[in-house]
This record gives C-alpha cells, sequence and structure tokens, in this order.
C-alpha cells in the first residue's frame, strides 16, 4: 500500500519539477546594449552566471567609454600591452582588414566620433574636419607584434564592429563548459546559438525587416551558429531632412551608400560573423558575393538590396524559409 | 487497497484535472505587455486592454508607454537619442522595444513565438 503512494508521488515529483527542460533566462545591460541568454541544462542557471561575468571582463577591456579599459589605454597614449583576448581580436581585425579592402577598419574609431556616433551629439561633420581625421584611418599602419599594439600619432581604435561577436562566441565556450546542452543568446541582435532545445528541435531565428515592417526578411531554423545582421536602420540621425545612419564607409568617411540595406552573415565564429556583416554592408553585393566565394565554407549570406532583391548563397538553402521572392548566390 | 488510499487517488487526480483545465481557460486570451527597467520585471499588462503606463527613474528619467488597440509603443522619453520612441508601433509576440539608455525593455509575450530570437 504504501508503495503505492509512493510511485504517485515520486511521478508527481518528476513531471513538475523536471528542470532542465525548463529554460533558464538572464538578461543584462552591457557593451552599450541589451542582452538576453536563454540556456537549457542541469547547471543552465551557474553557466548562465558565468557568462554573463564573461561579458562583464570582456567589456572592461574593450569598452571606449571606459579610461580605464585597455583599448582607451591604447587610444589614449599611442601604445600599450594587451591581453590574449585583446590580441586575439587585434589578429582577426588585421585579417579582415585585408581579406575586405579595408572595409573593415578599427581606425575609423575618430571618425564616428566625429559624427558623434561613439554618444555625443551626432551631427554631419564640416569637409574639412572629416578630410583632416580620414586621413589617419588606416589600420595597416597599426604596428602589432603579438603583444604591444601601437598607433601613429591622430589614430585611435575601436572592436564596436567585432567585440560583440566575440563575446558571442566565448559565451557559447563557457556555457557549454558548463555542461548547457542547448543556448540561444542575443547581444543586442546579434544572435548565436548552440545545441537544441530539449525536444530535439533546431532554433528559429528571424531577420528583422530593415523598414520595421511585418513579419520577417526570412527565417533561419539552425544550430551552433552566429547569426549577425548589420544595417542603417539600427543607429541613425536626421539632418536637414537627411538620414544618416552609423556604418561609415572608411574609404569615403561617409554612411556606406552601396546599395544594400541590410546584410545578414551566417557562421560558426561570431567574430567573424560580426566583423563580415559591417563589412560587406559597406562593400555591396557584388564584392560581397567576389568574397565569399573565396571561403563558402566560413560563413554564409542573406542580403537585401534597395530594390528589395534578397538573396541568400546556396548552403542556406534548406534552412531558410520566407515569404518574399530571394535568389540563389551560387558557388 | 485501504478505503484512505482511493480518497487519496481520488483526491490527486481531481486536483491534476483542476490544475489542468485552469491551465487551459486562465492563459489563452491574447499577449501580454511586459515591462522591465535593467532587468527586473515592474509590470505586466494586457495587450488588449488600453492603458497608459509611466516609469520613472532616477535623476528625473522617465518613459511613458501607450498600449491601444493592440499595439504597446513608447509615448515619451526622456533619453537624448529618442530611439525608443522610433521603434513604432509592436502588436506582435518576441517583439521588443527597448531605451537603452534608461535599461527600460518593453516585450510582448504570446502564447507560441513564430521565432525564437530575431537578428537585427
Amino acid at each position: 500500500m504504501k508503495k503505492w503512494k509512493l510511485i504517485i508521488l515520486t511521478g508527481i515529483l518528476l513531471l513538475t519539477g523536471c528542470q532542465s527542460k525548463t529554460p533558464v533566462t538572464k538578461e543584462l545591460f552591457a557593451m552599450d546594449t541589451y542582452m538576453t541568454m536563454t540556456a537549457y541544462g542541469k547547471d543552465a542557471e551557474k553557466a548562465l552566471d558565468q557568462a554573463a561575468a564573461e561579458i562583464r571582463r570582456l567589456d572592461q577591456l574593450w569598452s571606449v567609454g571606459q579610461e580605464k579599459s585597455e583599448v582607451s589605454q591604447i587610444n589614449q597614449s599611442g601604445s600599450g600591452p594587451v591581453s590574449p583576448e585583446t590580441g586575439e581580436l587585434m589578429d582577426l581585425s588585421l585579417s579582415l582588414y585585408e581579406a575586405t579592402d579595408g572595409a573593415l577598419d578599427i581606425t575609423i574609431y575618430p571618425v564616428m566620433d566625429l559624427w558623434g556616433f561613439t554618444g555625443k551629439d551626432r551631427k554631419v561633420p564640416s569637409d574639412e574636419e572629416l578630410e583632416q581625421t580620414l586621413a589617419k584611418v588606416d589600420a595597416s599602419r597599426i604596428r602589432y607584434d603579438g603583444q604591444t599594439v601601437t598607433l601613429e600619432e591622430g589614430q585611435g581604435i575601436d572592436f564596436g564592429a567585432v567585440a560583440k561577436g566575440y563575446t558571442s562566441g566565448r559565451v557559447m565556450e563557457v556555457l557549454a563548459e558548463n555542461g548547457v546542452t542547448g543556448a540561444l543568446i542575443s547581444l543586442g541582435g546579434n544572435v548565436q546559438c548552440m545545441g537544441t532545445k530539449p525536444d530535439g528541435s533546431l532554433w528559429r531565428v528571424g531577420i528583422q525587416k530593415p523598414d520595421g515592417g511585418e513579419g520577417y526578411l526570412g527565417v533561419l531554423t539552425l544550430t551552433d551558429k552566429a547569426v549577425i545582421t548589420s544595417g542603417g536602420y539600427e543607429r541613425y540621425f536626421e539632418e536637414n531632412g537627411k538620414t544618416y545612419h552609423h556604418i561609415i564607409d572608411p574609404s569615403t568617411g561617409f554612411p556606406a551608400d552601396s546599395g544594400l540595406t541590410s546584410v545578414t552573415i551566417v557562421s560558426e565564429e561570431g567574430a567573424l560573423a560580426d566583423g563580415l556583416s559591417t563589412a560587406c554592408f559597406v562593400m555591396g553585393k557584388d564584392k560581397a558575393y567576389e568574397l565569399w566565394k573565396k571561403s563558402p565554407d566560413r560563413f554564409d549570406m542573406i542580403l537585401l538590396t534597395e530594390e528589395g532583391e534578397l538573396y541568400i548563397t546556396a548552403p542556406l538553402q534548406g534552412m531558410f524559409t520566407s515569404d518574399m521572392e530571394f535568389s540563389v548566390l551560387e558557388e | 487497497m485501504k478505503r484512505k488510499d482511493i480518497y487519496l487517488l481520488a483526491g490527486l487526480i481531481t486536483a491534476g484535472l483542476l490544475i489542468g483545465l485552469i491551465v487551459f481557460f486562465s492563459g489563452k486570451p491574447g499577449n501580454t505587455v511586459s515591462v522591465r527597467v535593467d532587468g527586473r520585471e515592474v509590470m505586466t499588462f494586457s495587450l488588449e486592454k488600453e492603458q497608459e503606463y509611466e516609469i520613472q527613474g532616477e535623476d528625473g528619467r522617465y518613459n511613458k508607454i501607450i498600449i491601444r488597440n493592440g499595439e504597446v509603443w513608447m509615448e515619451e522619453a526622456s533619453c537624448p537619442d529618442h530611439l525608443c520612441m522610433k521603434m513604432g508601433h509592436l502588436s506582435k509576440s518576441g517583439q521588443s522595444i527597448i531605451c537603452l539608455p534608461n535599461k527600460v525593455v518593453i516585450e510582448i509575450h504570446g502564447q507560441e513565438n513564430e521565432v525564437d530570437e530575431i537578428a537585427k
């Protein structure tokens, strides 16, 4: 008789208390943005706490808004030692500078500052100011020996185009180390996922429409990937009836005007996806396509042009659905 | 089985059915609007009910949200860039308005999200 009760009660407790099937979520404000993280697993709560601590640690290394950060120290004194993480970001940024013909340039920072996109009052700079500041923008003039970064007089750096992607990659590592079996995070709209939901299903990531309209550009069903979108609609201001967005073309010093309104990069490497989404937005469709053909195994793209044409690279077929018509870019 | 055991069993089954019914009927109607400040939920509203709500923060910071006709939007905000006010009128589950300077997040929660996350 006693056994009966025990079995029923145990059953009820098991049904209601199955922890790993309910997601644990955490949100925080860091890196000048809003972040949400969802994770499944026995120790998901502990894992997310550690991930949040890691985000804050990295933020303190790279924040241009904090005087004590490694990046601020380098910008103030023109030179400084770097930690292994900053070194990794430096290596990646410099190799992306090469690969994208300068479309991704971390020395764009003083120009961003001039436009006020670093937080101050936003305004269109005068031609003279812009010309002077732009003359210093050139990542190939950074000296970096693996330990110390040295800038030229008047140069400044900001990892804004790669830091969040790098961080989402690190978060995934921290979560996996802590036994998380499935996770989905969004660091200010930069999405990365791993594993599956408890029922084994994949993650569904919608791509925002640049005009903010109903629905999505499309939906990706996938896992173990970063999905990072760049568009001029996120941060912008208006002056004399003209709109100026925050993705500055390093070759002109003006907001990129390449004919693309939205670029999404899908890759296992968060930092790469982040950097390339900005770079491809600056480069435009044809150059982005050429870049992809050189390393189709490392990343995929979803591109939307000003005319409303939607393109995806071939490997995304089967994981991308859309109400819109789209063309496939083949290798 | 003793009589007491039968009572216990019957009691458990009835309780289970009741909980099931409550969950089935109460959760259904429409979406809710969650208001969070610095990661803490301060208020939830039904998206179906007209509502004005002001969030007062430190140093004179404030945000005013309006819920009307199944839509929610940021009507006023003390932040310098007013980006949150430009995020438009939202009506779909999973959509959110974020005011970074004031750390205010308005999010619509629903029965079923079409997607798990939005890349933007």
